[in-house]
């Protein structure tokens, strides 16, 4: 009897034991998923903080957050200087691969035989997606429309049977055959109300406009296309060089103007129509960009009689002696302007000259320069490695900043992290890199 | 006669047994007790798991997270999800997740987005 009594409390308090240990897992299991929360909202606010809300790291330092009634305490460990953060994008070292810039993405293009390797990185994301392989065209040229479309870029064959094909993020294609594609120098794509297009220009200017849905413009309405094109990255030649196409404000009314600078000539378009055309009898133009310091667009002309540079102001181009930044390199093709600072090509190499004296080598390499985010230019360079992207090297060094957050609950010290964020100051306003959580 | 010798009286019986039948229900009701405990944290782990996928969906997306009450079935049961959002004093939104299953209780999980005033 009392052994039986015995057996039936021991397995009372057995299972009473299991539903202690039940409850209290549970518990810690919930607190501990709050408490990755509370630090990923801290880190959030810390961020946030540091950029929009525009405090100093000192100023942040023993700051406390408080969410789902845990506290983390915010510590500031250590300041210091980072380099232009430079992405390195995987994937990329295969030879004969391009890079296609195109809204905040780039798609990597390596040709395998008959058909395109394609892969699409995200550099919001940090991720590489493999898209299914496209049919090769061989003589065609790529422009970025823009991810936020949907759709990647456009092939632009100008071979025989000439066709542009649209590339969405599934990897499928669409073609839109022109009656006749006719001869162009440069062309940029993008969207069109939101329906993915390429402008092409001839020496002329635009000369016609696919979009995706299949509408061909020419003439008067190519050239309305050409200037309602949300354009998404650089604009690509078709060979012969230098043909480039700068978008800019070139009469100071507020809105866009294109110039387009073909090997003899620069043409300058506003929405009324061809505003200047200006040549140097026995040059061509060698580098070429907008600087606001100089109050508009600047070419270098290159011809036997050395290097002449114009700008073009109130009373159309005239010859100007370069000064600041522009001054100092013996610039080559397209540069950009920013922070007092020229970025572009130098005997080769692409580097960073700014007013101050300062010059900095971007990174060794064959790279261009594309808008991948929102602050300023930056750089898609080309190494032995493959492609990297360089943001906002013109805004100089960042601020990197180590963060130690401890969030406790009333019973202790629930859960430490380490946060390492990088703040780049550009002229759109700032952004930042969180690093890795540790 | 020694006691060990001579059967129980019938007193002694009935004491033993209203002992026992005490001491197996106090036995049963633990065990229907642990059942019981032990489905309703199974619900709150689910619920749990349920909580933290929708939180990571709207870190994932950036907002908007899509606020109001919605049913989700997770392992044979119903358990109801509760999405509300509101302003923050430092510029951001409080997500505030409740999923209630058929056992265990509400189960709440917040996380403070400093963007995203956006999807309020």
């Amino acid at each position: 009897m009392t052994a039986a009594s015995a057996v039936v409390l021991l397995s009372t308090l057995l299972l009473l034991g299991y539903l202690g240990r039940m409850s209290r897992i549970q518990t810690s299991r919930e607190i501990a998923a709050q408490a990755g929360l509370s630090s990923s909202g801290a880190a959030d606010w810390l961020a946030w903080s540091l950029t929009d809300g525009g405090s100093s790291p000192a100023g942040l330092d023993g700051s406390r957050f408080r969410s789902g009634g845990l506290v983390t305490q915010i510590s500031l460990m250590e300041e210091y200087p980072v380099p232009p953060a430079s992405i390195p994008i995987p994937h990329s070292s295969e030879p004969g691969t391009e890079a296609i810039p195109s809204g905040g993405a780039v798609s990597l293009l390596t040709p395998c035989g008959d058909s395109l390797s394609v892969i699409f990185f995200d550099i919001h994301a940090g991720s590489s997606t493999q898209l299914p392989g496209i049919p090769n065209p061989g003589n065609a040229i790529a422009a970025g429309t823009g991810d936020a479309s949907g759709w990647l870029f456009a092939l632009i064959d100008h071979g025989e049977g000439a066709s542009v094909r649209f590339i969405d993020l599934g990897g499928e294609v669409a073609v839109s055959m022109p009656p006749v594609l006719p001869d162009w120098a440069v062309a940029e794509a993008g969207t069109i109300d939101g329906i993915p297009a390429v402008v092409l220009y001839s020496d002329s200017g635009p000369c016609m406009a696919l979009l995706r849905d299949g509408t061909v413009l020419s003439g008067e309405d190519a050239a309305r296309a050409a200037f309602g094109l949300d354009h998404t990255g650089p604009a690509a030649s078709s060979g012969e060089s230098p043909a480039d196409l700068l978008r800019c404000d070139i009469d100071m009314d507020g809105s866009e103007d294109i110039v387009l600078i073909l090997p003899w000539a620069v043409l300058c378009m506003t929405r009324p129509g061809i505003e200047a055309v200006d040549s140097v009898p026995g040059a061509s133009p060698s580098a070429w960009g907008f600087s606001s310091i100089s109050s508009g667009p600047v070419v270098c002309w290159e011809g036997e009689s050395g290097r002449t540079w114009r700008r073009f102001g109130w009373t159309g181009f005239q010859n100007f002696d370069p000064v600041a930044a522009l001054s100092s390199g013996g610039w080559e093709g397209r540069f950009v302007e920013g922070f007092n600072c020229i970025a572009g090509r130098s005997n080769g190499l692409r580097i960073a000259s700014c007013s101050s004296g300062a010059t900095r080598l971007l990174l060794a390499g064959t790279p261009f320069l594309a808008d991948l985010d929102p602050g300023g230019p930056d750089a898609l360079v080309r190494s032995g490695d493959g492609w990297s992207i360089m943001l906002d090297p013109l805004g100089g060094d960042g601020t990197g900043t180590r963060w130690s957050l401890v969030t406790r609950s009333a019973s202790g010290v629930i859960r430490s992290d380490t946060l390492s964020i990088s703040v780049y100051m550009d002229e759109g306003g700032s952004l930042y890199f969180p690093g890795v959580v540790q | 006669m020694s006691a060990s010798n001579r059967g129980f009286s019938l007193a002694e019986t009935s004491i033993a047994s209203a002992i026992m039948v005490f001491v197996l229900l106090i036995l049963a009701a633990s065990v229907r007790s642990f059942t019981a405990v032990r489905d309703g944290m199974a619900c709150r782990a689910t619920a749990l798991t349920i909580a933290a996928d929708r939180i990571a969906a709207a870190e994932a997306a950036g907002g908007p997270a899509r606020v109001g009450t919605s049913f989700v079935e997770a392992d044979g049961k119903s358990f109801q999800v509760f999405v509300s959002c509101s302003p923050d004093s430092a510029a951001g939104s409080i997500m505030t997740v409740t999923v209630t299953g058929p056992a265990g209780g509400p189960v709440t999980l917040e996380r403070r987005f400093a963007k995203g005033t956006g999807w309020l």
